[in-house]
C-alpha cells in the first residue's frame, strides 16, 4: 500500500516510499541479526521464543488472508496448524520406524507432505463450510476443527492426548535444523516469504476479486465470477500457510499434541490477527510476535498473567479500530 | 505503510527485545542451588499444581532452604497444563534462569514435551506426578527421574484389589485418551478373574454421565473401575451417587479418581469407594506424619497424593544433594548424584529405583470414609501390591 | 426401562443446555453481539452459589444470590464494555469479550483459588423419585427438568406474547425505527443482556451440585452452547429449545447406543477405538449436518 496522504506532490510521495522500504530493510536486517545479538547479550532462550512466534506468525498470515481479506471467520484455523504439525511428526516417525534412508527425513519431503495434507483437508472442510456464511460459517469451521481435534485425542497410535515426540531434527539442503539459529532463520525466511507472497497475491487480479467479494458478494457474482471458488482458494491458501507454521512448530518443539489444534488455540490465532489489525498488511506477523512475547513476559512477572494480558487486549480493541498495525501508523487512517 | 509507521515498528521491536534482555544466570557453581519449578497453576490442573507448589515450598522451608549445602534459589512458572507453554517455561528455566534441575509437571503431555528440552540441555527433569509409559520404556532418558510413579501403577494395584476380592463382573470407565486406555490396560494386567463386562470410554472433559450411569445400572456389575481424574471424577461420582447406585455397585479405582482434592469436591458421595494408592495421609511412618502435620498447620487442609509426591520430589533432590556437599555442583554432577541414589526415604517409606529411573514401591488399599468431624478422606486398610516396578522397563535400553 | 431412563437423561441434559444457551442466543439474536463472556458468567454464578450455599446452608438463597450477583456483574459489563462494541464488527466483539474472559477467569482464580468447590444437593432433593415400580430417577434431575420447562415457557410468553417482547423484537429487526418510535433501545438491550446473564447464572447455580465447580468450567459449556444455538438458529429461543433437545438426544444416545452397535458390526478392537471417538464428535457432526442442510439453522430469526 502506498504511503499516501501528503498533498505536496509526487516528490514527497516518492521519497516517503523509498524511506518506507529503507526502514523495512533495517527491520529485516535486525531480525536476521537477532540470534547473534541474543547470544551476545545472553538471552539465547528468546531465539526459540522468536521461532515459535514466527511459526504462529505464518499461520496468522494465513488466517489474515482468510479472515481479514477474505472476510471469512474461520474459527477452526488451528486445526490446520495442527494437521501440518502432526503430518510432519507422523511422517518423520513412520520414516524412522521403517528404517528408510535419511534423505527422506528432510525438509522438502516432510514439509511438502505437511502442506499436501493440509491442502486436502482444507479443500474438504472449505468446500463444505463455504456453503454457509457469517456466524454460521464461524461455527461450522469450529465444528470441523473439533472433530479433527477429538480424532487425534483418541488416536492412541500417535500418542493421543499425551502427544507424539518427533524422532529427531530434519535437514534442509545439508543444514541441520537442530541448530537453533538455523531453524530461526529458516522460519524467518518462510515468514517473510509468506507475507510477501500474500501481498503479491492481494495485489493481483485475484486479490481484487477477493476483497471485492468481502465487500459485496452479490456484485461480484453479478459480474460473472464464482465467489465460492474465490473464497475457497483463499481458505485453502490460508490453511496451507497454517500447515507450514505447524510443521515449523513441530521441528522447534520436537513434539506435537492435540492441544495445538484446540479451539482455544484457534482463538489465540484469531486474537493474534485481530491484535495485529485484521485485513491489514503484516498484521499476522505483528500480532503473533506481540501476543507470544506478551504472554511470555507477563508470565514471568505474575502468576495471574491473564489479567494484564486481557486488559491490554481490551484497551486496544476499545480504543483502536485498526489493531496494532493501525496504532503504529502515524497516518490516521479514516 | 508510511515511513513513520515502519520506524515506529522497528523501535517497538527493539524495545521489546531489550526488555527481554535479562542477563541469564548461568548454571556455573555460584554457590546457589537453582531450582526451577514448572507446574500447572492456571487451567485444568490448577488445583493439583497449587498443592504441589505448596508442598514443595513446605519441603524447602523444613530443609531450611538448603540443598547440597547451598542456598536454594527457587523460580516458579506456570505451564497452564499446556505442553507448549510447559516446554517454553522449562526452556526459560534452564537457559535464562540457569536452573540446575526442573520439576513440577502435573500433566503427562507436558512432561513429554519438556523432556527434549531437558535432554538437549543435559539438565535433570524430575517428575513429581506423571510417569508416562513411553518414558518408562522406549523413550527412557538418563535425564528423566520419576519420583512419584509410573502412570499404570495405581491402576495395576486396583486390578490386584479386584482380583483379590474376586469381583465377577466389572465395568471399566475411563476417558477416551491414552492415560485412560493405559489405566484400563494396567487394570487388566492384574485383574484376571474374568474379562471386563464392558469398557466405557467417555469424552475427555465430559460433564454429564447420566447415559453411562444408565448403562451401568442396566448391566448390574459387582463393581466399577473408575479412572476419571480431576473435574471429570467429581462429576461422575456426584452423579453416580445421585443415581443411588453406590450401595449396590462397588466403586473402585486408582487414587487419581479419589484423591483428596476430588473428595473435597464430591464430599459424601464418594464414601465407601475403594482405591489403590502408594501414599495416604494416615501413613504411620515418621516422615509422613511430620509432612501431614506441617501441611495441615501451614495450609489448613489435608494434603493429597499430588502434594505428597511433590514434597518427596524436593526431598529426593536433597537426598541426592547430600553427596554433593563440598563437591562441585553442576547439572551433570547433580544428574549423576540422582542416578546413583538407589534407595530413598520417602513419605511412602523406603523406595528403590529401576533401570529406567522409575520407582519400585508398594501400593495400598484405601477406603473413602467420613471421619467423626464430618471430614471425607481416605483410610488405609492394607497393602495390596508389594514392591511393584513398572511393565515397561524392559523396553528401556539405558545402562 | 433403560430406554426410558436414557430418554429422561436426554431430556434433562437438553433442558440443562437450554438454560445455558437461551441467554446466549438472546444476546446474539437481539443485540447481534457475540458474547464469549457467557461461559464465565455461568461459572461465576456457580461459584457465588457454591460460596453462599456453604456458608448459609440454604440452597434457595444460594440461587438467589448467584442470580443477583451476576445481574449486577452483567449490568456493569454491559455498560462498560458491551455497549462500546455494540454495532462493531463481530471480530472486534470476539476479541473484546475474549479479553474479558481472560481477566474474569484469572480474577475468579484470585478470589476463589484453583480448588474444586463442593456444593451438596439439597436434602429434599437428594433421593430418587419412584416414577413407577422398580424405577427411581434422581429427584434433583427431575427438578432441573421442571425448572427448564418453566423457564422455556416463561421466555416464550415474554417474547411472543408480551408488549415488552414486542418491543424487543422490533428493536432487534430495526433499531433505528424503534428509536424513532420512542423506544429506549439502549436500555432495552441492556436489560436483554442482563437477563441473558441471569439465565446463565441460574444454570450455573442449579448445576453446581451435579457438576464440578472449578475455574474454567464455563469454557467447554460455552462451546456446547454455541453449537446448540447455531443448530437452532441464532436469535431464536424456540430454536435454542429444539436445538438443545436435539444435541442432548444425539449426545446421550450416541454415547449409549453407538459403542454396542459398533461392537456388533466391527471387530472389537476397532470398535472400541471408533465408538467413543464417534460419540465425542457426534454433536459436531450433527451441527455440520444441520448447517449443510439449512445453512442458517433450524429456525433462523434474521433473513
Amino acid at each position: 500500500m502506498e504511503a499516501a496522504g501528503t498533498l505536496s506532490g509526487t516528490g514527497v510521495m516518492v521519497r516517503t516510499r523509498h524511506a518506507g522500504r529503507a526502514v523495512w530493510a533495517v527491520v529485516v536486517i535486525c531480525a536476521i541479526a537477532f540470534p547473534w545479538i541474543a547470544d551476545f547479550y545472553g538471552f539465547s532462550f528468546y531465539i526459540s521464543v522468536a521461532t515459535r512466534a514466527l511459526a504462529y506468525g505464518i499461520a496468522a498470515v494465513g488466517l489474515n488472508l482468510v479472515l481479514g481479506y477474505g472476510g471469512m471467520g474461520s474459527l477452526g484455523h488451528a486445526a490446520f496448524l495442527g494437521l501440518g504439525a502432526y503430518a510432519s511428526a507422523i511422517l518423520s516417525t513412520e520414516i524412522s520406524n521403517a528404517g528408510a534412508p535419511d534423505w527422506l527425513a528432510s525438509v522438502p519431503v516432510i514439509w511438502l507432505a505437511a502442506l499436501a495434507v493440509t491442502l486436502i483437508f482444507a479443500l474438504l472442510v472449505g468446500a463444505l463450510s463455504l456453503r454457509t456464511r457469517g456466524a454460521y460459517f464461524i461455527m461450522i469451521t469450529l465444528a470441523f476443527a473439533q472433530m479433527i481435534y477429538f480424532v487425534f485425542i483418541s488416536f492412541t497410535r500417535y500418542g493421543g492426548e499425551d502427544g507424539l515426540r518427533a524422532p529427531g531434527h530434519l535437514s534442509l539442503l545439508g543444514l541441520d535444523l537442530g541448530d537453533e539459529k538455523t531453524l530461526y532463520l529458516v522460519a524467518l525466511v518462510c515468514a517473510i516469504g509468506a507475507e510477501l507472497a500474500v501481498q503479491r497475491l492481494l495485489d493481483s487480479g485475484y486479490g481484487e476479486a477477493l476483497i471485492a467479494t468481502r465487500e459485496s458478494e452479490p456484485r461480484v457474482t453479478a459480474l460473472g465470477y464464482s465467489t465460492y471458488r474465490i473464497k475457497l482458494f483463499a481458505f485453502v491458501a490460508g490453511a496451507m500457510l497454517a500447515g507450514l507454521g505447524g510443521a515449523i512448530l513441530t521441528e522447534l518443539t520436537q513434539f506435537v499434541s492435540p492441544s495445538v489444534m484446540s479451539w482455544q488455540n484457534s482463538g489465540n490465532l484469531m486474537v493474534m490477527v485481530i491484535l495485529g489489525g485484521v485485513g491489514r498488511p503484516v498484521a499476522g506477523l505483528i500480532g503473533a510476535i506481540v501476543y507470544i512475547l506478551l504472554q511470555e513476559l507477563l508470565s514471568t512477572w505474575t502468576e495471574y498473567w491473564s489479567v494484564p494480558l486481557g486488559i491490554f487486549l481490551l484497551v486496544l480493541i476499545l480504543f483502536s479500530r485498526t489493531g496494532l498495525s493501525g496504532l503504529l501508523s502515524w497516518r490516521r487512517a479514516s | 505503510m508510511s515511513a513513520g509507521a515502519d520506524r515506529h515498528l522497528a523501535v517497538k521491536i527493539a524495545l521489546l527485545a531489550s526488555m527481554a534482555a535479562a542477563t541469564p544466570a548461568s548454571a556455573q557453581d555460584t554457590g546457589e542451588f537453582k531450582l526451577g519449578v514448572v507446574t500447572s497453576l492456571s487451567s485444568t490442573f490448577g488445583d493439583e499444581g497449587a498443592e504441589a507448589r505448596n508442598a514443595m515450598q513446605l519441603a524447602l522451608k523444613l530443609l531450611n532452604n538448603k540443598i547440597a549445602g547451598r542456598e536454594v534459589k527457587l523460580s516458579i512458572a506456570d505451564d497452564g497444563a499446556n505442553p507448549e507453554m510447559g516446554r517454553q517455561a522449562t526452556d526459560r528455566m534452564i537457559r535464562q534462569e540457569g536452573a540446575h534441575v526442573v520439576l513440577g509437571a502435573i500433566s503427562s503431555a507436558v512432561a513429554i514435551a519438556e523432556l527434549p528440552v531437558a535432554n538437549q540441555n543435559k539438565t535433570p527433569l524430575v517428575s513429581i506426578t506423571p510417569g508416562p509409559a513411553e518414558i518408562a520404556g522406549k523413550g527412557c532418558s538418563p535425564y528423566f527421574f520419576a519420583v512419584a510413579q509410573q502412570n499404570d501403577g495405581q491402576s495395576e494395584a486396583a486390578g490386584q484389589l479386584a482380583q483379590t476380592r474376586g469381583y465377577k463382573k466389572v465395568i471399566a470407565i475411563a476417558p477416551n485418551y491414552p492415560a485412560g486406555r493405559d489405566a484400563v490396560t494396567g487394570f487388566k494386567r492384574f485383574y484376571q478373574v474374568a474379562p471386563t463386562e464392558s469398557e466405557i470410554f467417555t469424552k475427555v472433559g465430559q460433564l454429564d454421565y447420566s447415559a453411562e450411569i444408565a448403562q451401568i445400572r442396566a448391566a448390574k456389575p459387582d463393581a466399577i473401575f473408575v479412572f476419571l481424574p480431576g473435574g471429570m471424577g467429581v462429576n461422575f461420582i456426584k452423579q453416580f451417587a445421585q443415581a443411588d447406585l453406590a450401595k449396590e455397585i462397588q466403586m473402585f479405582g486408582p487414587n487419581f479418581s479419589f484423591s483428596q482434592n476430588v473428595l473435597e469436591g464430591v464430599g459424601e458421595a464418594a464414601v465407601g469407594a475403594l482405591n489403590a494408592s502408594n501414599w495416604n495421609a494416615d501413613f504411620p511412618n515418621e516422615l509422613s506424619k511430620q509432612f501431614v502435620e506441617e501441611y495441615k498447620k501451614t495450609y489448613n487442609k489435608t494434603p493429597s497424593g499430588y502434594a505428597a509426591h511433590a514434597y518427596d520430589g524436593i526431598r529426593y533432590l536433597a537426598a541426592a544433594g547430600e553427596s554433593l556437599k563440598g563437591k562441585p555442583l553442576t547439572r551433570e554432577s547433580l544428574r549423576e548424584a540422582l542416578a546413583n541414589l538407589k534407595t530413598f526415604d520417602s513419605v511412602r517409606g523406603k523406595i528403590t529405583f529401576e533401570r529406567d529411573q522409575f520407582p519400585v514401591q508398594t501400593y495400598y488399599l484405601l477406603k473413602v470414609i467420613k471421619t467423626a468431624d464430618g471430614h471425607v478422606t481416605n483410610e488405609t486398610i492394607e497393602p495390596i501390591l508389594k514392591d511393584r516396578g513398572n511393565a515397561y522397563v524392559d523396553q528401556c535400553n539405558m545402562k | 426401562m433403560l430406554l426410558v431412563e436414557q430418554c429422561l437423561n436426554a431430556i434433562q441434559f437438553g433442558l440443562v443446555l437450554f438454560l445455558i444457551s437461551a441467554g446466549l442466543t438472546l444476546v446474539f439474536g437481539i443485540m447481534d453481539v457475540i458474547n464469549l463472556t457467557h461461559g464465565t458468567l455461568y461459572m461465576i454464578g456457580a461459584f457465588v452459589a457454591a460460596t453462599v450455599a456453604r456458608t448459609t446452608n440454604s440452597f434457595l438463597l444460594a440461587i438467589a444470590a448467584a442470580v443477583a450477583a451476576i445481574a449486577v456483574l452483567a449490568a456493569v459489563l454491559e455498560a462498560g464494555i458491551i455497549r462500546r462494541i455494540f454495532g462493531r464488527d463481530h471480530m472486534s466483539q470476539v476479541l473484546a469479550t475474549f479479553a474479558v474472559v481472560l481477566v474474569m477467569n484469572d480474577a475468579a482464580r484470585m478470589i476463589w483459588g484453583p480448588e474444586q468447590l463442593l456444593v451438596k444437593t439439597p436434602q429434599l432433593l437428594s433421593g430418587a423419585v419412584t416414577l413407577f415400580p422398580g424405577f427411581g430417577y434422581s429427584a434433583y434431575r427431575l427438578m432441573i427438568i421442571a425448572v427448564g420447562v418453566a423457564a422455556a415457557l416463561l421466555l416464550y410468553v415474554l417474547i411472543e406474547h408480551s408488549r415488552y417482547g414486542q418491543l424487543v423484537r422490533a428493536s432487534a429487526s430495526n433499531p433505528e425505527m424503534a428509536r424513532m418510535m420512542g423506544t429506549n433501545v439502549d436500555r432495552l438491550f441492556a436489560v436483554v443482556f442482563v437477563i441473558g446473564g441471569m439465565l446463565a447464572a441460574l444454570a450455573g447455580a442449579l448445576l453446581a451440585p451435579i457438576f464440578a465447580v472449578q475455574i474454567g468450567m464455563g469454557d467447554d459449556v460455552l462451546i456446547m452452547a454455541f453449537v446448540t444455538i447455531v443448530i437452532g438458529g441464532l436469535g431464536s429461543v424456540r430454536g435454542a429449545f429444539i436445538g438443545s433437545l436435539i444435541v442432548a438426544a444425539f449426545d446421550t444416545f450416541g454415547r449409549a447406543a453407538l459403542p454396542p452397535l459398533l461392537r456388533g458390526v466391527l471387530p472389537p478392537n476397532v470398535a472400541s477405538l471408533v465408538g467413543p471417538m464417534l460419540s465425542s464428535i457426534s454433536i459436531y457432526v450433527v451441527m455440520a449436518g444441520v448447517l449443510l442442510w439449512k445453512p442458517q439453522g433450524l429456525f433462523p430469526v434474521r433473513a
